[in-house]
């Protein structure tokens, strides 16, 4: 019962919305966009999800004193901290505790919000992956070794369209460039992309036939 | 450990502080500008497409999709300024959305700093309808009523009372769809805008995505695509060249250019250094 | 007492950067003087500092964004989502039939109950049955139909003149098909002395080449944006 329901629900609104897509009708494009904007309406609370995980995951650590537990209270308060501030802060019209910022009275959470947003969220976020390069220059010169042909073929495409990019107002070379980029790359990623495609059709019919189920959790 | 040897085992804290000098370096020297620029065609396609775009008939409107967050900021958000100037210049209706939830506040910084600078009116001239929750659900719903997906604007103002929106109903009224990604958020409009709806479509993607994308010019679904940082630098110049070429705007992108050929340029010295010493140690063996 | 050394030295280290923070900004003018960018840059900095390696300061600024990103997730779902397109409508509009879609929306709340966590498979099933169902058609026709279309190779693309976009478009089929043939016979027949593979792992490895080329620009861009604004910003040495 408690695996049938969600499996029969999967099957029936996969196959009725198979079918809409053929059915021009106005009661189908109606039934459609509503049932599109109900989708939205139920993603609204999906967040508790990743909620629940995190906080989960951060208070286990404490409570057992894993590894780098003394870090977790950080997290748990930046994010506390983060979601009442800005659940205060962004509330149309929030005047509490005005401060001038920029000539404007705004609120503090307001302030705040748009600060931690700022100059916290963003540069972390942003070099987090810009440490990525000083990565990838270490792990080219450490193994992207020419031993065989296939290796030898990787080197020399990367080589290209770096050199591209480098001397891109030397004409043959960026034109080497794009004829690499629009002839055996585009060959090789509309293969791959064709592959890829029956494949996700294939198991997007998984999903709906029941085949494939591991959205519906363990056994229980 | 001889010498070939020691060449193929360098402390990886030497490569980067060598790659982060070949960054800093050119930085600090103020390089000219080159005098000409040259556009590759998936860049200029875009701009010519929007150049066609009227912005008093059917299809008058561009919509941007910002689905990309902070960490890809440094590729993306160039080009998204170099089109939001050109659609600035060309008084078209302008629409600013999001997918991922981080993308609204970097459409919002960016608009209220180019508005600012080129005298454009919120509600009048574009609006920031901000981020709803599913985004197949989001991009789909679109094609039907865009008011319907977003009842109001991000600062919670209903969409009827903005005039900017007047005469925009769906995607039959927009002339241009692009989103700027540094994911596979691309694919999503192709296959639930474009497909659909038949509505021209247009990508500005980080260089990784770059490769992947080029079946999907090949096919025509994309009107074009901006190709990393260099396609902003690009289209920065395409614009400024053509509609602003007295003022003092800051090219992000055209700034950085010679740090990016250097560091490149080290990386190819490393691998090249890498292989001299596998090639001479394997011989000795 | 040399345990304590490195304490020492970062305790030294936090309050000079603190002092600097403070005062430098009016002796140096060039320096940033809206005090939150020197907070970015440190904290910049501090991601940089698993570079060197990991390091207790690293790990406060990783777990620090973590949870600022996720809080401001949280409150902009709350503004945009929740109120803006379910509890706006449905208290103030009075759109009552939105009840539903709300109602099973909670259902995703049940994850915090153990005995009713069963329930959240409702809106999951829900949302997995449509959202494939929609998708079926609509990737055959964006991708099969359309690449297929794209990969014909047609008597109009050789010119008089100019036979080489007929040229390359043979080419280009004969990747497309080599590379699919690449695929299915690896699974078989582990072997790659099959001609056709042979022929089709060239173009394979051409395009995964130019895809390394264009990641490693990618990332080297992202950390071009992060010393523009160290440099810019925050240090004043290249011009605003």
């Amino acid at each position: 019962m408690k695996r049938r329901i969600p499996l029969t629900i999967t099957l029936v609104l996969g196959i009725v919305m198979m079918i809409q897509f053929f059915i021009p009708h106005q009661f189908s494009q109606d039934f459609k966009n509503t049932a599109l904007e109900w989708l939205r309406v139920m993603g609204s609370f999906a967040f508790i999800i990743g909620l629940a995980s995190f906080v989960t995951h951060h208070a286990t650590k404490i409570r057992h004193k894993k590894e780098g537990w003394v870090y977790s209270p950080i997290a748990l308060g930046a994010l506390v901290v983060m979601a009442v501030v800005g659940i205060i802060g962004r509330a149309p019209n929030m005047n509490w505790l005005p401060v001038t910022f920029q000539g404007q009275q705004i609120s503090v959470f307001t302030y705040l919000f748009a600060n931690f947003y700022n100059y916290m969220m963003v540069p972390l976020g942003a070099t987090m992956f810009s440490v990525l390069a000083f990565y990838i220059a270490s792990a080219a010169y450490r193994s992207f070794r020419a031993k065989s042909l296939v290796s030898i073929l990787l080197l020399v495409a990367a080589f290209i369209i770096m050199l591209a990019i480098i001397f891109y107002n030397v004409l043959p070379l960026g034109d080497f460039g794009e004829w690499l980029l629009s002839v055996p790359n585009m060959a090789a990623k509309r293969g791959i992309l064709l592959g890829a495609s029956l494949g996700g059709i294939a198991t997007s019919l998984k999903i709906i036939l029941g085949i494939e189920r591991g959205y519906i959790g363990g056994t229980k | 450990m001889n010498f070939w040897e020691k060449l193929g085992k360098i402390d990886r804290r030497i490569i980067y502080m060598v790659l982060a000098v070949a960054v800093i370096v050119p930085l600090i020297l103020t390089v000219k500008l080159p005098s000409k620029v040259r556009a590759m065609p998936r860049t200029k396609n875009i701009f010519d497409h929007i150049e066609n775009i009227d912005p008093n008939g059917e299809r008058k409107a561009i919509l941007l999709s910002v689905d990309f967050d902070p960490q890809t900021e440094p590729e993306l958000k160039p080009q998204l300024e170099a089109i939001i100037r050109h659609a600035f210049a060309r008084n078209i209706p302008l629409m600013v959305m999001a997918i991922p939830i981080q993308g609204t506040d970097i459409g919002l910084e960016v608009l209220t700093r180019l508005a600012e600078e080129h005298n454009k009116e919120y509600g009048i001239d574009y609006v920031l309808l901000g981020w709803k929750p599913s985004p197949v659900a989001v991009i789909l719903g679109m094609g039907n009523f865009i008011n319907q997906v977003f009842p109001t604007d991000y600062f919670g103002t209903p969409l009827s009372e903005l005039p900017v929106m007047k005469g925009i109903r769906n995607y039959d009224n927009v002339g241009l769809v692009m989103d700027f990604t540094g994911s596979s958020y691309y694919m999503a409009w192709v296959i639930y805008a474009h497909t659909p709806y038949d509505v021209p479509v247009a990508t500005g993607v980080t260089s990784v995505s770059v490769a992947d994308i080029y079946p999907f010019l090949g096919s025509k679904q994309f009107v074009g695509m901006l190709a990393g940082m260099k396609a902003g630098a690009e289209y920065e110049r395409l614009v400024k060249d053509k509609y602003y070429p007295d003022k003092d705007i800051f090219l992000r992108g055209t700034q950085a250019m010679p740090a990016l050929s250097a560091s490149l340029l080290v990386i190819i010295l490393f691998v090249i250094i890498g292989n001299i010493s596998y090639f001479a140690t394997r011989r000795k063996k | 007492m040399k345990k304590w050394v490195p304490t020492i030295i970062f305790l030294a280290l936090a309050l000079l950067s603190i002092l600097a923070l403070i005062f430098l900004p009016a002796f140096l003018p060039q320096l940033a003087k809206n005090r939150w960018v020197w907070i970015a840059a440190y904290l910049t900095l501090a991601i940089f500092s698993i570079l060197y390696r990991d390091n207790p300061i690293y790990r406060v600024a990783e777990h620090l964004f973590v949870g600022i990103a996720l809080g401001y997730g949280l409150a902009l779902t709350w503004w945009l989502a929740l109120w803006q397109i379910a509890l706006q409508p449905l208290f103030v509009e009075g759109r009552l039939i939105l009840i539903i879609p709300i109602a099973i929306g909670l259902l995703y709340f049940t994850r915090l109950i153990p005995k009713a966590s069963w329930l959240i498979r409702i809106p999951i099933s829900i949302t997995l049955g449509f959202f494939s169902g929609v998708a079926i058609p609509l990737i055959f026709q964006a991708t099969i139909f359309e690449h297929t279309k794209a990969s014909l190779v047609l008597p109009q693309m050789f010119q008089p003149g100019n036979p080489w976009p007929g040229i390359w478009a043979i080419v280009l089929l004969i990747g497309i098909l080599t590379t699919l043939a690449y695929f299915f016979f690896s699974r078989k027949e582990k072997s790659v002395l099959n001609p056709v593979s042979k022929v089709g792992i060239v173009f394979i490895m051409l395009g995964f080449g130019a895809t390394f080329g264009l990641t490693v620009m990618s990332r080297v861009s992202l950390l071009i944006g992060r010393v523009q604004f160290l440099l810019r910003e925050w240090l004043g040495i290249i011009a605003q």
